[in-house]
């Protein structure tokens, strides 16, 4: 008995390994200006955009994306996304921050603001606008006396949706956008015991995003 | 009977009242130091009583005795923020004090509601909170000036220890600072953006 179920406790492995936990990313890119340079002291910064409750851009996603963008061939100098936030209080909050350039344009006519974003030496704002959601659920799974005795099948689909939009703080412009969608099934098959195989949605999407802004901005 | 001795009674309601469901609770003030925009102005502030004492209290089968102290973090917001807005800022103890005194504008806060929500509530894994305030601004004389009415929002993270713990105080010491620093962030922008403001300090300027 043990070993009929060890068996296909194995082939099930095998087979999920094989077909299940595949990600699809899809990447659209629109670039404005003939010209995204940055030099080797001037710095970005990227925000996360939060002022609908319940379409908020991950904290971890942005993270993600700054700390892709920070390292390897092409590293950029990447402002963390909560020390600025925290250092421009109260004009990056949720609920403060500028919704487009012309905002931001009379924001630095604050003297204050303009001497502490020139100290950060920002060429670029990168808002980050999107979430990765679950859109798709199946199956069930019944455990009898605790987690050891399982059995069934449950499969979720995850998509996650970016898009990123590069503001040029020099020249008080739009300079290019990224979009980026990921999907991916993630499954979780139990036989006596649950094994769950994850896709990676979300950092697909971190990963694909911070590819693209690092091949853009040069 | 044998008399009950006086240690043992107060044992007993001792264990009763911790097995009771309560939450007391005192928030504090955690949010960054703005950026100084200072409009010359001297300006002094008021704090109510029910301002300075105010207690969040609640008692109902989903809320057993709850008692949120939000008063003196209200001082707080206000202590941090207004030097960062105004040139000279006095606390007055009554309206009538001012009176006799050269302000271009008096500050009365008052909060106007308060709402936490929990996540078996709004099913969502996050704690919430609104906290909203009529901020009156007026002139020395009494002179009523504008009603700011601003709506300070918070929430707890839903990647924390929250989700499996459940801790309602955690969460709600989070949202409740969260609602806060929002809060104090508006009433800075506010005072820089509001049309009425601007059409008098314009006039004051003249």
């Amino acid at each position: 008995m043990f070993i009929f179920f060890s068996r296909i406790l194995i082939i099930t492995f095998i087979i999920f390994n094989i077909v299940g936990c595949n990600t699809v990313t899809t990447i659209d890119e629109h670039k404005f200006a003939t010209n995204i340079q940055l030099d080797d002291k001037e710095s970005i910064v990227l925000l996360g955009r939060r002022h609908l409750n319940q379409h908020e851009t991950e904290l971890d996603y942005v993270s993600c994306v700054g700390k892709q963008l920070s390292i390897g061939k092409g590293k950029l100098n990447v402002i963390p996304e909560q020390q600025f936030i925290d250092s421009m209080y109260p004009y990056f909050e949720a609920s403060t921050a500028p919704m487009n350039v012309k905002k931001i344009d009379k924001l630095i006519q604050n003297p204050n603001v303009s001497k502490k974003l020139a100290a950060y030496n920002i060429h670029y704002f990168i808002w980050i606008q999107g979430n990765t959601k679950t859109i798709e659920k199946s199956g069930a799974i019944s455990c009898v006396g605790g987690p050891a005795g399982c059995f069934g099948f449950a499969t979720w689909e995850d998509e996650a949706i970016y898009e990123a939009k590069i503001w040029d703080l020099k020249n008080l412009s739009i300079s290019g956008k990224i979009y980026t969608k990921t999907q991916g099934t993630s499954f979780l098959p139990a036989v006596i015991l649950p094994i769950p195989f994850l896709a990676r949605v979300q950092s697909d999407a971190c990963d694909g995003m911070a590819a693209q802004l690092k091949q853009l901005i040069n | 009977m044998e008399k009950l001795s006086p240690f043992f009674i107060l044992c007993c309601l001792l264990l009763l009242s911790a097995c009771e469901q309560s939450m007391i609770l005192e928030t504090e003030l955690d949010i960054p130091q703005p950026i100084d925009t200072i409009l010359p102005l001297d300006v002094a502030i008021f704090y109510k009583k029910s301002l300075r004492e105010y207690i969040y209290s609640e008692n109902n089968d989903d809320r057993r005795n709850w008692a949120i102290t939000i008063g003196p973090s209200q001082i707080a917001i206000f202590d941090q923020v207004l030097p960062s807005m105004f040139s000279n800022i006095e606390v007055i103890d009554n309206l009538d004090e001012a009176k006799y005194q050269n302000y271009n504008a008096i500050i009365v806060p008052e909060i106007k509601d308060i709402q936490f929500a929990l996540p078996y509530e709004t099913k969502t894994k996050v704690h919430e909170t609104w906290i909203k305030y009529i901020i009156r601004i007026q002139g020395a004389d009494g002179e009523f000036i504008t009603d700011l009415n601003l709506t300070g929002y918070g929430k707890s993270q839903p990647n924390t220890s929250i989700d499996f713990l459940l801790d309602e105080r955690e969460g709600l010491v989070i949202s409740t600072n969260e609602a806060y620093r929002d809060l104090a962030a508006k009433i800075i922008v506010s005072f820089q953006s509001d049309p009425i403001i601007k059409k008098w300090l314009d006039a004051k300027s003249k």
